[in-house]
Order: C-alpha cells, then structure tokens, then sequence
C-alpha cells in the first residue's frame, strides 16, 4: 500500500464516530508510518509506548504458550486505546476512541479497516 | 549498570534516561569528545573509542549540512540485528553536547529512545550550571584531562 493508501485507510477510521485517531506504527522501532489525529494527541509518544507494550504483550503471549498476540484494546478513563497487527509487514494499526464510544469499537475499526 | 558523571549535574537526568529508554550504553560528551558522563561501559578503552567515534560522526555529518548549506542534522540512527545506536547533539549553556545511547532492540526502540532524549535534553539544560565558563582543554592538556575523566568514571 502506498503512503496516501495508508491516509485515506486512516481517514476513513476516524471518521467513524467518536474515534480521536488512528495509527500505523512499525512495531519494531516504535515509528510513526502514517497518523490521522486529533489536535492535542502526540503521535510519536503514543507510536513509542504502543510498540513497547505490544512486543512485551507479544512475549508474554508467546511465554504463555498461546502465541502472539494480535489484537489489544485498553479501556482507559477517557477513552480507549486499540492495537492490532498487521498482516505480514509487522505493522500495527491502533485506533483512539472518546468516552462516548462503546467499549471494543476502536479497536475492531482500526483491525477491519487498517490492516 | 553502573552510571557515572564526570560533571555531576548530568547525573541524575542521565540516571532518569537510561531508565526511561532502558538504554543499555549511554556516553554524554562534549563535541570535542571529552566525556562528560556514561552509563554501561566497564572499560576505560572502551569509552575513549565509542567518544572519539561520536565526536567524530556528530563532526562528520555537521560538515555534510555545511555542504548542503543546511542547520547541523538533529540525529543519526543506526539499527542492527541485535543493537541500535542513536547519537544526537544538542545546545546548553556549557555549549554543545552529544549523546551516544546504545539499545537492545528486543528491549527499547528507537521510538522509545527518541521519544525520552527529548525530554533528556530538556532536563540536562535545566540542571546546567548557568554561570562559569567551561574549561578549553588545550592539546597539550588533554592526556591529562581524558586520564583524570576516566579515574573519575572508573574509580580507578
């Protein structure tokens, strides 16, 4: 997919109610390939942090014995956060959702539509 | 690990940092490459090269902007197999410095190591001493210098 592939796939997420953003971030180095977010999120910490925690996530799954994980959704106070991997390229795509978004939602926008 | 400063103000912001990033070897100098701090390094030797490295590189690439007639790049990241290497140089008010940070890719990134330099140079210039002038170490002082800076970080 080219880089306005992965803008237009990103626009279409947040637009969909209530999403604050999305993300495709190399889940090796934690790098921004491509974001669509709202003013005030800064996409380079959450690319950072997300890709930490999804590789420790994915070794804590592989240590479990039930193999790597491929999709995560945190539910925090103002919102959530979702995170799933993408197919083959090592990319996660990860969807940022408000308060007024049911729970589960972001994270299964951001695996249908950017992966 | 062991961390040590030669310059005691940078200590606590690179104890911070190495925690942060989960930085296996960091190396704080000034562009000339004396060192000013490090994290991780258990030989004097190795210090010396990894310095006299950085400050070449951080010398090298500064020259290549002047070429393209451009501000001196911001940072130069390398990844391995094993190892990632970030080295980037900042301004204080003790003048420019440069930082060698060395990260284990199964356990930081270079996002990671990047999103917490920036708030590693935001805490180094906020510890510098703003009054005093640095010392110029002259040529034929600088044996003297690097052996004193290495007793410092080494103990011995």
């Amino acid at each position: 997919m080219t880089a306005a592939g992965y803008a237009r796939t990103l626009d279409l997420v947040t637009r969909v109610r209530g999403v604050r953003g999305a993300m495709l971030v190399s889940s090796d180095d934690g790098l921004v390939v491509a974001e669509h977010l709202m003013e005030g999120i800064k996409g380079s910490a959450v690319a950072a942090l997300a890709a930490s925690l999804a590789n420790r996530l994915r070794r804590a799954m592989v240590a479990a014995g039930v193999g790597a994980s491929v999709f995560w959704h945190l539910q925090c106070e103002q919102g959530a956060a979702g995170r799933a991997r993408g197919l083959g390229d090592h990319r996660g795509g990860g969807g940022r959702a408000g308060r007024e978004r049911r729970p589960g939602a972001p994270g299964a926008v951001a695996r249908r539509e950017a992966v | 690990m062991t961390t040590r400063a030669v310059e005691a103000w940078t200590l606590q912001p690179l104890v911070k940092f190495t925690k942060e990033a989960e930085a296996r070897l960091v190396l704080l100098m000034t562009s000339a490459g004396q060192v000013m701090a490090q994290h991780g390094f258990s030989r004097a030797v190795e210090v010396m090269s990894a310095a006299a490295l950085g400050a070449a590189i951080i010398a090298s690439t500064a020259e290549m902007a002047k070429e393209l007639k451009q501000p001196p790049f911001a940072a130069l990241s390398h990844q391995g197999e094993r190892h990632g290497i970030f080295l980037a140089g900042f301004g204080t008010p003790r003048g420019m410095l440069v930082a060698l940070v060395v990260y284990d890719i199964e356990v930081s990134s270079v996002g990671l190591v990047q999103l917490f330099f920036e708030q590693f140079v935001a805490d180094l210039q906020a510890a510098c001493p703003k009054e005093g002038v640095p010392k110029q170490v002259l040529a034929a002082d600088f044996e003297r210098e690097l052996s004193d800076s290495l007793k410092t970080l080494f103990g011995r």
